[in-house]
């Protein structure tokens, strides 16, 4: 009878130690996909045609009047003409390029500290590595212009004949917020001399090399930045305009461009219930921050 | 514990063996037996919990909940160990007892400023000056060992029951550590966050609220109690005491608590202050009436307050235990039982009560309150007795 009590009691020690283990498991949940998107919009922005702009010199020599001219030629950029009807001369864009400087961090559940997703070089305000979308809106090819006749001189002294003009090749339609429009130099309608072209002046960023004019991001993703969100996490975006956007060139409207961000959670639109604010004023230099948590 | 369990089958069969043997003469010339005694005990320390944080609901602003840590059951080891003396001469013996536990807590809701800074001084508590966090950490470490020295004598005897005075000394050193962090993970107040400057700036960034308290007694006096046995069967008795010591010794006190306030600087040539921004501080992203940015005159404001304090403290034990007892082989004895002991005051709080900032940064603490706490320690106790 004892030997089966002790027995018993022996089977309760060992339950006991077995049941009685550290039940801390790790929370068992798939995890969700967050994208981040940003987009800069105005009312309507300006439309221009324009043309790749070459400054040829053709030298005739009057001793030999059947040979060939030598030609000489330098690359002006864009010309611009203002398109013929009020109606032609703006259109609301798809979207409006806007560089930003951005960090996008996750609070991962049960944390109080972020962790940086986003690369440092993203919050660096001289290099604004981050661009919203363009204006995507299909180019409309015009073919080529007439051309414009500069000078035409003749030199008895010399007996030549010097022809200067401007050749105007290629030309298309584009918006100021089309990166076809932005991403080249152009001949200013303030230049000296200017041809007749009426670009306007400066641009996107007061920048004149390529570089400035990256295809459009999110921290180096495009066109969203994407994180993964398990239970309890939290996303934390921050995001800036450029402080010198010099963006009165970009568009013929008064009103500043709004920057905004948009956070879609495994497809769904969450962007109305984070807590922050999603879409900034109308500085400059104006910010957007808001947070949300996988619930 | 499960040791004692694990070890009553091999047990059982030893007293089996022992009653098929006849029993071993006592040695009347003999002084007295050596007696060990190791136990196990689980109690849960009552009185010893500590408010971390009060957890607002963003629904409903009368549904608050405090946020308390409370000292779980956690077992530690109970040692007794001694000599009996022949011919009712007494027993002396020597018990020595520590235990240890500690708790935190914690809970994250980034950007939902939920949790009331309990501990933190109020002064500028909170990113928002509100006393309000939106995310928390607290812990609480309990420490206390026990040592008494006690001689115990037969007072009474009958076939029903035994009586023991019981007579000593006790040194007990009791010690509590409390600390509490409160977070701002992501700065919104009523819809609108603090723009930040990108990249961060450490100096701007919210700086946690951190509070820590920590109380240390250490005192020893004499006790005096009684015990009785009540017999239910030859091997087999019921141990019921009481014991009461007063000791006398030193609490040392002591709590630190730092928040903090931004504010704006006169300009960049002096530390002066100008004025403390409002929520949800503007000044992160506007400019002056001179078209300059706020951001580089802002700072932020330490407003560390910390009290230390000693003083000479009674404190009152109160030991009772009732255990049931089994002679299972010879002079060993199995025991299982419930055991409470309650250390009146052993524990002391003390915060700031009062403090002012004035508008030059200058702060100060005009009131302070000490608040000492009971704590008892409550549990099931289970060991072996062996005497040789």
């Amino acid at each position: 009878m004892r030997r089966r009590l002790g027995g018993a009691l022996f089977a309760i020690a060992l339950l006991a130690a077995v049941c009685g283990c550290d039940t801390n498991q790790p929370a068992q949940g798939s995890a969700a996909n967050a994208q981040v998107y940003f987009s800069g919009n105005v009312a309507s922005v300006a439309v221009y045609d324009v043309w790749d702009a070459k400054l040829v010199t053709l030298t005739y020599y009057l001793s030999t009047p059947t040979a060939p001219p030598s030609a000489a030629s330098l690359s002006l950029g864009l010309w611009c003409d203002v398109p013929a009807t009020v109606a032609e001369q703006s259109r609301i864009p798809a979207g409006y390029p806007f560089r930003y400087q951005v960090t996008i961090e996750k609070i991962p559940a049960g944390s109080p500290t972020p962790i940086l997703l986003s690369d440092a070089l993203y919050e660096d305000e001289r290099a604004l590595a981050s661009v919203t979308e363009y204006d995507a809106t299909p180019l409309v090819p015009l073919g080529d212009h007439n051309g414009i006749l500069v000078s035409d001189t003749v030199s008895t002294t010399l007996g030549t004949r010097t022809v200067v003009l401007v050749e105007l090749t290629n030309g298309r339609r584009v918006s100021t917020a089309s990166r076809e429009f932005l991403i080249y130099p152009k001949i200013a309608q303030t230049a000296v001399p200017s041809y007749g072209s009426k670009c306007p002046i400066g641009g996107f960023g007061n920048a004149s090399s390529a570089n400035a004019f990256p295809p459009a991001a999110v921290a180096g993703s495009s066109p969203s930045f994407g994180v993964e969100l398990a239970t309890g996490d939290t996303i934390v975006v921050r995001a800036k305009k450029d402080e010198t956007p010099m963006t009165w060139v970009l568009y013929n409207s008064q009103n500043p461009p709004a920057f905004s961000s948009t956070l879609v959670v495994d497809g769904r639109d969450v962007s109305g219930t984070v807590l922050g604010r999603t879409a900034s004023g109308a500085g400059t230099d104006e910010a957007i921050a808001y947070s949300y948590t996988q619930r | 514990m499960v040791l004692c369990l694990a070890l009553a089958p091999v047990l059982a069969s030893a007293a089996e063996e022992a009653e098929s043997t006849p029993a071993a003469q006592e040695d009347e010339d003999r002084i007295g037996w050596v007696v060990v005694e190791a136990s196990a005990w689980l109690p849960r320390a009552i009185g010893a919990g500590f408010d971390a944080a009060l957890q607002t609901s963003v629904t409903d602003s009368y549904d608050s909940r405090l946020a308390s840590i409370e000292p779980e059951s956690s077992e530690s080891g109970r040692y007794r160990a001694g000599y009996s003396l022949s011919r009712n001469l007494g027993d002396i013996m020597v018990t020595w007892w520590t235990h240890e536990v500690t708790q935190r807590r914690s809970a994250y809701t980034p950007g939902v400023f939920q949790f009331g800074e309990l501990f933190v001084n109020p002064l500028m508590a909170g990113v928002f000056d509100d006393g309000l966090a939106d995310g928390y950490d607290a812990g609480s470490v309990l420490e206390i060992r026990d040592l008494r020295i006690d001689y115990s004598r037969i007072g009474f005897e009958s076939q029903r029951a035994t009586l023991r005075w019981i007579l000593g000394w006790r040194g007990v050193t009791h010690r509590q550590i409390t600390d509490a962090t409160y977070y701002c993970a992501f700065p919104v107040y009523d819809g609108t966050p603090i723009f930040f400057p990108i990249p961060a700036d450490s100096v701007l960034a919210p700086a946690p609220d951190v509070a820590s308290g920590i109380s240390r007694f250490n005192g020893n006096g004499p006790e005096v109690g009684f015990q009785i046995d009540f017999p239910l069967h030859p091997r087999v008795r019921v141990e019921a005491g009481l014991v009461v010591a007063f000791l006398d010794g030193t609490t040392d006190t002591s709590y630190s608590s730092r928040t903090s306030a931004y504010y704006v600087l006169v300009d960049l040539n002096s530390p002066a202050i100008d004025y403390f921004p409002l929520p949800p501080f503007p000044e992160f992203e506007t400019t002056n009436e001179e078209g300059e940015p706020y951001l580089p005159l802002l700072r932020q404001l330490q407003i560390p307050i910390q009290i230390q304090a000693s003083e000479q403290t009674t404190v009152q034990v109160l030991d009772s235990n009732l255990t049931l007892r089994w002679k299972i082989w010879r002079e060993l004895e199995a025991f299982f039982g419930v055991k409470v002991t309650r250390y009146d005051g052993a524990a002391t709080e003390i915060r700031a009560k009062a403090a002012t900032l004035s508008a030059n940064g200058v702060y100060n603490v005009q009131d302070a309150t000490r608040v000492r706490k009971t704590t008892s320690y409550e549990g099931f106790l289970g060991g072996l007795t062996y005497r040789f």
